[in-house]
């Protein structure tokens, strides 16, 4: 306090300079907003379904799209037309709205919707919905779409509404995925030859606002070199480089409340996935995907998630739609398995048509 | 209760607002008592039995040596036997029937199987040195017995330190209690930095790293060059999330009108093994100093000569840090650091040692002597360590090399906020005493602002306890 100033003066500056500093801290990263392009509602999809009016829609994320190779499954089908709506990391909160604002918005009648799922997510509704998955979600949704957001309000408790009220402050929160691809771009300059040319020429492009300088070079033979590296490197920690210790929690990773269908059913999109496919005369097959054996090549569950997936099949048939589970399938095998429950690519093929063997009464 | 959740920031504030209202000591520190309690026990509320146990025999018997000078001794060890004896229990007696069972298993003889383990009450390990420290001080005459049981309650519970530390010593904390206490609000931006910085350390650093730490780890065979990316994210992880616990700890303290003292000041910034130990836990250094090392004999014969009193302080603090040989290991490593850095400083001429140049290289060399001791703190499976002690750099090939680089870079690009703390502290801090304040608060929110965009657009979508809640 200097001489001669008043103490109340000073406490109540020192008052307005740390409240002024909270503020500041708090309002900075809000300032960051989304442009108007990328939390509007991703109409793409929609386009394309209408455009192209395919025979068969699957919907589902990586468990889909490390099985199923559209073009090989076309030609199985004799040039009957595939469309993949897959999102990597999606759950079936992301599908029912693909469904709602896609499938039926189009107009289309596929032969078939195929969902492809693991285990209990289907009755998990708000799994990957916050955070940077909500972004997702403000693409694919509506604001007419009343249903969705009764279930995901009933759902979402005390933190998970804080944590929505944080991101819509602070939209920032959704480029997260950009910063992790940057910071990984950042650290293969040493390690690939050329990025640090490939920066450069980034750099440039973007102080000089002018794209056409990144014709100079070839941007997707980039791209395609830091996949390769970071598939190789992933590829180290395989479950079979995995010590025994850390193995087991490749096997069972859900919540115990999660196993109790009965409970958890009517609080999930699972009833509106079924309501929208009867209202629009849909034939819906749920595609259980068989999770990464144990080492010795068996498949174990527990006795409740055996328990849950024949509550989930009776009920997804009393509704008259198809239930098909891969779980304990002969032709699958654990050499097959890259990383986690994904297949490696080069027997994506061989599911292919393992898939449209076994559901050849669909494909009729 | 941990300090990244939603439930800590509403306590947080809850006590906060409460506690300052109260305005008077008493009820404030009542107040206090009672909300580290909850804090506490929020998860397991037996656990708070344990505490209440330790901390009433260590009052209990302070006030026994005062009234029976004479009987000092055995109160002293009294209050050391059960205080130990809990941390033994419930820390320890896995650890001890693990080796009776393998030693038994190893003459024939079958071991003790059923036998009823019991889960590690977080915290314990350190309150019960916090609480020692004043019967041993006490004992010795440096601190006046307390009679208030409230107070003292609080100096044992106190909830910004009580789960991870600093420990703190009864000197400091206990006369900070027993004074009035008045909200300063031209602190409040500093424990608030504090705060901030804590959690970017925490959320960010740490918590990103440790996913490559842990991936690595978890391979059964890596090779050499990533082996050593892993323990290089892993000495990046562990200083990281023990420090900002600390920070947060001071901060949330400050906030309550309690200075707590620091427990690092840029250990990996250390120049000796000596050096590193007073940068490094600088709360549990000090205590296993003055209550272990000091009454051993210190740097005279002792009860053992000058090494064997420095090792065995060694052994136990790596003890201290855990029920397994690794971390008895890791202990041993750092008491031979320090007892083969005393035998051969003598060796260099003390200009060369004090020379800027030389401290150039002692600086890079310390700081690789603890990154390869945190390979046997992180890594319980000795069987595993062998493993990786055997491992060849010829070995390995140009992939593995370029994957570890890659990895190496991604640790070092989340950690590089870590290093400009370094630099600042090292180099900026001490220009900027002497500025305006207002410029150093202006220079300050700014690094606020960019620790908040960095929390949102950086922290890990994995996230896990502070290290140090298992110790």
């Amino acid at each position: 306090m200097k001489s001669g100033e008043k103490p109340g003066n000073s406490s109540i500056r020192d008052w307005l300079l740390f409240i002024a500093i909270i503020a500041i801290v708090a309002a900075a990263p809000a300032v960051v907003r989304q442009d108007s392009k990328s939390a509007a509602f991703d109409a793409k999809p929609l386009e394309e379904l209408k455009a192209q009016a395919p025979d068969y829609i699957f919907i589902g994320n990586s468990m889909l799209e490390t099985r199923i190779v559209p073009a090989r499954l076309e030609e199985l089908l004799g040039g009957r037309k595939v469309y993949m709506l897959s999102d990597p990391g999606s759950m079936s909160a992301v599908w029912y709205l693909m469904l709602k604002n896609y499938v039926v918005e189009s107009g289309v009648k596929p032969d078939a919707v195929f969902i492809f799922f693991r285990t209990t997510v289907l009755t998990e509704p708000l799994r990957r919905t916050h955070g940077r998955y909500r972004k997702r979600i403000d693409r694919m949704s509506r604001a007419d779409n009343t249903e969705f957001w009764a279930v995901m309000n009933e759902n979402e408790n005390f933190s998970d509404r804080v944590g929505n009220v944080v991101t819509e402050m602070y939209p920032v929160v959704g480029i997260r995925n950009k910063i992790d691809r940057n910071i990984s771009g950042m650290a293969m300059i040493p390690v690939l030859p050329g990025e640090l040319g490939f920066l450069k020429t980034r750099i440039v492009s973007r102080l000089k606002r002018d794209r056409a300088i990144l014709k100079t070079i070839n941007v997707s033979e980039r791209m395609k070199a830091r996949d390769a590296l970071l598939q190789d490197v992933n590829d180290m920690f395989v479950y079979d480089n995995l010590k025994k210790s850390g193995r087991g929690d490749l096997e069972e990773s859900e919540s115990a409340e999660a196993y109790d269908f009965a409970k958890s059913v009517d609080r999930s999109f699972l009833p509106l996935v079924m309501k929208e496919a009867r209202e629009n005369g849909l034939k819906l097959v749920f595609v259980r995907v068989q999770r990464r054996p144990s080492a010795d090549g068996s498949v174990r569950e527990s006795p409740e998630l055996v328990q849950y997936t024949k509550d989930l099949k009776e009920y997804v048939e009393d509704g008259g739609m198809i239930f098909h589970d891969f779980t304990g399938d002969p032709g699958i095998t654990l050499e097959m398995y890259r990383e986690g429950d994904h297949i490696a690519e080069e027997y994506m093929g061989y599911y292919t048509e393992l898939f449209r063997d076994r559901l050849r009464e669909v494909f009729k | 209760m941990i300090f990244h959740s939603l439930d800590f920031l509403i306590f947080f504030i809850v006590v906060i607002t409460v506690y300052w209202a109260l305005r008077r000591r008493g009820p404030q520190n009542l107040f206090l008592l009672m909300a580290s309690y909850v804090f506490y026990a929020y998860v397991h509320p037996w656990f708070s039995v344990l505490i209440l146990t330790t901390t009433l025999v260590n009052f209990y018997c302070a006030l026994g040596m005062e009234k029976s000078q004479e009987r000092k001794k055995r109160f002293l060890v009294a209050a050391a036997v059960v205080s130990l004896g809990v941390l033994g229990a419930f820390k320890y007696f896995g650890f001890f029937l693990d080796n009776v069972n393998a030693v038994m298993g190893l003459v024939g003889l079958g071991g003790f199987d059923n036998v009823m383990r019991l889960a590690l009450p977080v915290g314990i390990s350190f309150y019960t040195f916090q609480a020692l420290s004043y019967t041993i001080d006490v004992y010795k005459g440096e601190l006046e017995t307390r009679r208030n049981l409230p107070e003292f309650m609080l100096f044992v519970s106190f909830f910004p330190q009580l789960v991870a530390g600093p420990i703190e010593r009864a000197g400091n904390l206990l006369p900070q209690v027993e004074k009035e206490r008045r909200f300063d609000i031209r602190s409040a931006p500093d424990a608030a930095f504090l705060i901030l910085w804590g959690f970017y350390k925490k959320l960010v650093i740490a918590d990103n790293v440790a996913i490559t730490a842990n991936k690595i780890f978890g391979l059964e065979n890596p090779s050499f060059p990533v082996l050593w990316a892993g323990v290089f994210a892993f000495t990046i992880q562990i200083y990281a999330d023990f420090s900002a616990y600390t920070d947060i700890a001071r901060g949330c303290a400050k906030l309550l009108g309690f200075d707590i003292v620091k427990n690092f000041d840029h250990p990996y910034m250390a120049n000796s093994p000596t050096d590193f130990w007073r940068r490094w836990h600088i709360s549990l250094s000090n205590w296993i100093r003055d209550y272990l090392y000091i009454p051993l004999g210190g740097a005279r014969k002792g009860v053992f000569n000058p090494a064997g009193n420095l090792i065995v302080t060694f052994l136990l603090c790596g003890l201290w840090h855990g029920a397994s040989w690794n971390f008895v290991f890791w202990g041993f490593y750092h008491g031979m650091l320090i007892f083969l850095h005393r035998l051969l400083r003598g060796y260099i001429p003390r200009a060369i040692r004090r020379g800027r140049v030389f401290m150039w290289v002692r600086v890079p060399v310390m700081f690789l002597l603890t990154m390869f001791g945190w390979l046997f703190f992180r890594e319980t499976d000795f069987s595993y360590i062998f493993k990786y002690l055997s491992l060849s750099p010829f070995s390995a090939s140009a992939f593995q090399y370029r994957a570890a680089l890659y990895m190496f870079l991604i640790t070092f690009f989340y950690s590089i906020p870590l290093w400009g703390h370094i630099v600042y502290s090292s180099l900026g801090a001490g220009r900027l005493k002497n500025a305006p304040r207002g410029f150093r608060l202006a220079l300050k929110t700014a690094f606020a602002v960019i620790m908040a965009a960095g929390l949102l657009l950086l922290s890990s979508t994995v996230s896990s306890d502070f290290i140090y809640f298992q110790f």
